[in-house]
């Protein structure tokens, strides 16, 4: 196999996995809340080959802004998405799948990024019985 | 069994049907119009509540519909070689939903419980099903009746009652939803009667978007689209501490449209527009009602559609 696929697990085993900040990007915080997160340029023959031809920075700054540090300060591997659902919730008064679906859409973000790891337990891994809708739409 | 209940019940409404819910059960899909339609309701784990109207045409035979729907259910299992236990019409819950006719309730066991009511709703001509779910060990006594019992309908043509999230609001008689948005944040329903547009927005992290920003500030900067061709003259006011702009636009005028591209080809709707625009810093939302009308006579009564703007906290 060339590629490794990433195991892909359900809604409830997301819920339950802890995001863990990559320890070995830099960030620091500003006065205003904000989180500036240092992005290091690849090392790979992929990259290097590519940044022959193009130009592409050593480091890259990404800014979280007041709502994204809080996420960010939360991805401490001890809180579970869903702690971090409801406290968001409860923080910004955001009705719960508000929430859940912008605070899975940016953890999504910052996954791809490589920023963010999700600890999620073994039992909740692939493999495990998948549950099934109660029902469809079935009437004539 | 564990018995399921809830602390916090809340109203939802589309097309005239109404609800009362768990607060934590959201509106997961929606689909169709007011003649056929679908909404799915989640928790954080699993589907709870599917709602489904369909047009009746005056055919309102709800048991033979409900046996249909069980034969093909016992189809299914056999297929599936799964097991089906069905339980027609038990007397473990007291409905009382006068204004419905036909009604039937059954409840059926496969991997989920599925507690069903179909029912024929005279006021709209409707037949409406819900099925609520629950898991083979959860007992949902205690919730059934306070939804099922809080079904309600509208007659089409009169105002309507929309509710979802933490959105209440009220349509004017004759309007019909052309389309809908439902963003995380944001939620924004556009209604039309004729050539009348009325659109009603919600936005969730007010604090957050007036942070940085003036309100007036941001609706123009927000509402770019819609304001191109219209000019506007606004007016803020502070009520504690909720802002409130109103705006009232006319079109532009005519000759400016020829300098845009294709001007005879691309013609801009010649629209006036009122609008209102207010804060709820105790909910944290920024409310936005805009109406787009082309003669006088169709100018909207906008205080009486912004009065039932609000969220449900």
């Amino acid at each position: 196999m060339l590629f490794k696929k990433q195991p892909k697990i359900g809604r409830e085993a997301m819920f339950k996995s802890k995001p863990v900040r990559n320890n070995q990007v830099e960030w620091e915080k500003n006065d205003d809340g904000e989180i500036h997160v240092t992005l290091t340029r690849g090392d790979s023959w992929k990259v290097r080959t590519l940044s022959k031809i193009f130009w592409i920075p050593q480091q890259k700054t990404l800014v979280l802004d007041e709502i994204g540090a809080q996420v960010w300060d939360m991805c401490d591997g001890r809180t579970t998405v869903e702690a971090i659902i409801k406290r968001l919730s409860k923080t910004h008064q955001l009705n719960i799948k508000e929430a859940e679906i912008s605070l899975l859409a940016y953890l999504k973000k910052l996954g791809q990024k490589g920023l963010l790891g999700f600890a999620v337990a073994k039992t909740d891994l692939p493999g495990s019985k998948r549950r099934r809708r109660a029902s469809g739409k079935a009437w004539g | 069994m564990k018995n399921l209940t809830f602390d916090e019940y809340i109203p939802f409404a589309w097309h005239g049907i109404g609800l009362t819910i768990p607060s934590d059960w959201n509106p997961g899909k929606i689909s169709g119009e007011a003649n056929s339609g679908e909404v799915r309701l989640d928790d954080s784990q699993i589907a709870r509540l599917e709602l489904e109207w369909k047009e009746a045409r005056g055919d309102d035979r709800v048991a033979q519909i409900v046996d249909r729907y069980i034969e093909g259910l016992a189809k299914n299992a056999k297929k599936q070689k799964s097991r089906l236990r069905v339980e027609r019409n038990p007397k473990a819950i007291d409905l009382d939903l006068p204004t419905m006719q036909n009604t039937q309730y059954f409840v059926w066991e496969s991997r989920y419980t599925v507690h069903t009511l179909a029912t024929y709703s005279p006021a709209s001509d409707r037949l409406i099903f819900i099925r609520i779910m629950g898991r083979t060990d959860e007992n949902l006594d205690a919730v059934l009746p306070l939804v099922l019992n809080t079904l309600r309908d509208t007659p089409p043509g009169g105002p309507l009652t929309w509710a979802l999230y933490d959105l209440i609001c009220q349509s004017p008689p004759e309007y019909e939803l052309e389309n809908f948005e439902l963003k995380s944040g944001h939620i924004g329903l556009r209604f039309q009667k004729n050539s009348t547009r009325l659109n009603i927005d919600r936005f969730s992290l007010a604090r957050t978007i007036l942070n940085s920003k003036d309100l007036d500030e941001w609706y123009v900067e927000f509402f770019t689209k819609d304001l191109r061709h219209i000019h506007i003259e606004t007016d803020i006011q502070t009520q504690g501490t909720n802002i409130v702009l109103s705006v009232n636009g006319r079109p532009k005028s005519r000759w400016q449209g020829l300098l845009q591209p294709l001007p005879f080809w691309n013609m801009r709707p010649r629209q006036n527009l009122s609008g209102r625009i207010w804060t709820d810093m105790e909910t944290n939302k920024i409310f936005v009602v805009q109406t787009f009308w082309k003669k006088s006579e169709g100018a909207p009564n906008l205080d009486a559609y912004c009065k039932d703007v609000t969220a449900i906290s």
